[in-house]
């Protein structure tokens, strides 16, 4: 062992680190007064390393953002862990910086000859502070983008400059790719650059000068005895850290940002305070928000240049009075921040949205969890679930009149689950114009509507090679085909109005032009469902005065008309229960 | 045994070269830092007015409906999508003509949040900074500078079209982003 360390201290010319730099001496003795330096230095290395495993799955873009993120937290073993530390270790940074401020002011260290290493202390809070910010708008979602839209709108706020320093921290004109790949630039490379090269400085210029003695005991070396003290605050905060995550469950993630969807948006909690002071200043919001972080950073930085004298002790009046400042500014930041929350807590309405909005994320992650994220990015999650599309369009555009409710607006029959099978044909041709079937149409109040299976004399045998033989219209495969093979014979008593022929359209003998029933070829299949949307007036179908239906042909592309008639035929053989398993829209 | 003035060329010439490179090495890293991004359309916006279906669709003394704006096609960056939902308006009847119609941006004029509509007050609200509208669009209270912007809109062969139009936020005057 011996023998390596000689050889490479032949090689390298080291010795031993020079002490001067090191300071191996602790003046007036250990204490936990001295470990917050060291505890932010292993929460800024840890911040890295968790940052580094997260950068491994996080992929950049507008596309991808929200994806990768969500596929960390639900389907990577220990990810929603790693990236909860990662948020949350920012937050202990906040607060250890601060309680780091506040010991070495008590302490007067900020006196001279140290007043670099306090300005440097400074700048690494705001750098910190800046850093968080591009860093919660990562995930891409609606907590993140909401909360980067209002910053970046304060920012743009500025006069003059306002507007380039929109188009500099967007990367362009508006959210987007260029958006994220500028955040995440400096969120991994330039801020920790930064953040590196002034911890460095601060440390090296700390060291230089040693630590601002706050006891009269006998000095001690700092290895070990200062440096136990540091691990063991290191650990304390460790577990703290870990077990506020667990708790926590992890950082949460929203839904994918919708610039459409009104999303209560507040910003991470070290910045609540300005978010409350905005709310407090009213119309001057815009000052408020720009002005009180510049007077609190401009405060520290006076605090060396106002408070010159030599005497460290907190009893001086000038002290005093600067120490006095400087919590009074705490408390008053503390404060607005309780403000802040309470009057959130106290807010129904806000909890009933953040419900809704919990909602819409855990439906998002469920859907990319066992779908997973389309190419087309997280705003598309939605469109994953099974029968989406046809589901969408049939809420938006057909369950005014087909829905089951007994609201005054429904004319058509009701389209549920079951809609066109055994049972259904059965009742329907029993009493056609029941009010959950045609009741509600004009035509069922005309002499034209069709008669029920009794009027018609069909007894209850034939009635049931009937239904077989419509049900083998729609395609089902599993069909009886002694029954179809009888009711073809049986519709026989149905073709004054109705045919089942392939393109023949059903007129009275009389009057050839003038169409009496639909054409029943292909009923309740897709394509059947298809051509009906398209056009429910066509000849073929209802013809042109029968029916109240519009015709979605204009409306409505093909693709999405036969979207819809998927989503029919495959309601035909569901169950209200495999309804209700595709989950929410 | 160094000529002072020889140090002092080289000096000169040291320092020259070297913050020369320096630089040369750091213009093209500015240029698409901090020069690139001005002025650069990087997101489209469609130009051409929507067409939203027949403006009867709307009914008197029907609470506005919120109409979602989904742009053709939207080039971001390196990508392009179809269909793509950019942003939302309410549409709100106010008259028995077809073109009696108010239409308001669902984007908050403040600091751009997505506004929404309140059925309990029958007023609009901002769910970042609590800025209400009335049901007109006209400001209630909260920190908007002015009411929710109206969008143009036109009625032709029977059909609506709205032109989606960006307004600058934080202002107390509409002025195109």
């Amino acid at each position: 062992m011996n023998k390596v360390i000689v050889f490479i201290r032949e090689r390298t010319a080291i010795r031993r680190v020079p002490t001067t730099a090191m300071r191996p001496l602790i003046e007036g003795g250990a204490s936990f007064a001295y470990v917050f330096g060291s505890v932010l230095v292993f929460l800024l290395a840890f911040e890295a390393l968790t940052g580094l495993a997260l950068a491994a799955f996080y992929s950049p873009s507008t596309t991808d953002a929200w994806g990768s993120v969500a596929y960390l937290e639900d389907q990577v073993a220990w990810g929603r862990q790693l990236r909860g530390l990662h948020h949350h270790g920012a937050g202990a940074i906040v607060i250890v910086s601060g309680l780091h401020l506040v010991q070495t002011a008590f302490a007067g260290a900020y006196k001279r000859p140290r007043e670099l290493v306090w300005w440097l202390g400074v700048v690494l809070l705001v750098l910190v502070l800046a850093w968080a910010i591009t860093g919660y708008v990562l995930p891409w979602d609606q907590a993140g983008y909401w909360a980067n839209r209002v910053e970046v709108g304060i920012a743009a706020g500025t006069p003059g400059v306002g507007g380039g320093i929109k188009q500099l921290a967007l990367g362009g004109n508006d959210y987007g790719n260029l958006t994220l790949t500028r955040f995440y630039m400096l969120h991994i490379a330039l801020l920790p650059g930064l953040v590196t090269g002034v911890v460095l400085g601060h440390i090296v210029l700390a060291r230089r000068h040693g630590i601002t003695p706050v006891h009269q005991r006998t000095s001690v070396p700092r290895w070990p005895n200062q440096v136990l003290l540091d691990v063991i605050a290191m650990a304390i905060v460790f577990v703290v850290l870990l077990v506020y995550v667990v708790v926590q469950g992890g950082a949460g993630l929203a839904a994918p940002a919708d610039p459409t969807q009104a999303y209560d948006a507040r910003p991470l909690w070290y910045f609540r305070w300005l978010f409350e002071l905005r709310e407090l200043a009213g119309r001057g919001e815009q000052v408020a928000a720009m002005l009180a972080p510049a007077m609190v950073a401009g405060y520290l930085i006076a605090l060396p240049l106002l408070d010159k004298g030599r005497d460290r002790s907190w009893r001086t009046p000038i002290r005093m009075r600067c120490l006095g400042g400087l919590a009074g500014v705490l408390a008053v930041i503390a404060a607005l921040t309780m403000m802040s929350f309470s009057r959130d807590s106290g807010d129904p309405e806000l909890a009933k949205r953040r419900a809704d909005a919990d909602r819409l994320a855990a439906r998002a992650r469920s859907l990319a969890r066992e779908y997973g994220v389309p190419a087309t990015g997280g705003a598309d999650i939605w469109s994953m679930a099974p029968m989406w599309r046809g589901r969408m369009l049939f809420a938006k555009m057909c369950a005014g009149c087909h829905e089951a409710s007994d609201a005054k607006e429904r004319i058509g029959p009701i389209i549920e689950p079951g809609h066109g099978d055994r049972a259904w044909l059965r009742a329907f041709l029993r009493a056609p114009s029941d009010p959950q079937f045609w009741g509600r149409t004009k035509l069922a109040k005309t002499d034209m509507a069709m008669d029920p299976v009794a009027k018609l004399e069909i007894q209850p045998g034939p009635l049931e090679d009937i239904v077989e033989y419509l049900i083998s219209q729609s395609g089902e495969t599993e069909v009886d085909a002694a029954k179809v093979g009888r009711g073809k014979d049986a519709f026989e008593a149905c073709s004054t109005c109705h045919s089942a022929d392939e393109g023949a359209v059903q007129s009275p003998k009389d009057k050839p032009t003038e169409a009496l029933g639909p054409n029943l070829f292909g009923l309740h299949s897709r394509a059947f469902y298809l051509s009906f949307i398209s056009n429910p007036k066509h000849p073929i179908h209802m013809g042109p005065d029968k029916s109240e239906m519009p015709r979605f042909d204009g409306d409505l592309s093909v693709a999405d008309r036969d979207a819809i008639a998927e989503y029919l035929v495959w309601l035909r053989r569901a169950t209200p229960a495999d309804l209700g398993k595709l989950g929410p829209l | 045994m160094d000529d002072p003035d020889r140090r002092k060329f080289l000096t000169i010439t040291a320092c020259g070269i070297g913050g020369g490179v320096g630089l040369a090495a750091l213009t093209p890293v500015l240029r698409l830092l901090l020069v690139e991004p001005l002025g650069k359309t990087t997101v489209t916006s469609p130009r051409e007015p929507f067409d939203l279906g027949p403006p009867e669709q709307f009914l008197l003394d029907a609470p506005p409906r919120k109409v979602e704006i989904v742009a053709p096609l939207v080039k971001d960056g390196w990508t392009a999508a179809r269909n793509v939902l950019i942003g939302a308006a309410f549409i709100r009847r106010t008259g028995p003509n077809p073109g009696d119609l108010d239409v308001r941006s669902a984007i908050c004029p403040h600091l751009g949040c997505a506004v929404g509509f309140d059925p309990v007050q029958k007023n609009y609200l901002c769910p970042c900074h609590d800025s209400r509208f009335a049901i007109s669009g006209a400001k209630l209270s909260g920190p908007s500078e002015r009411g929710l912007d109206d969008l143009p809109i036109q009625v032709a062969d029977g059909r609506l079209k709205l032109t989606w139009v960006r307004y600058k936020l934080g202002r107390s005057t509409k002025e195109l982003a």
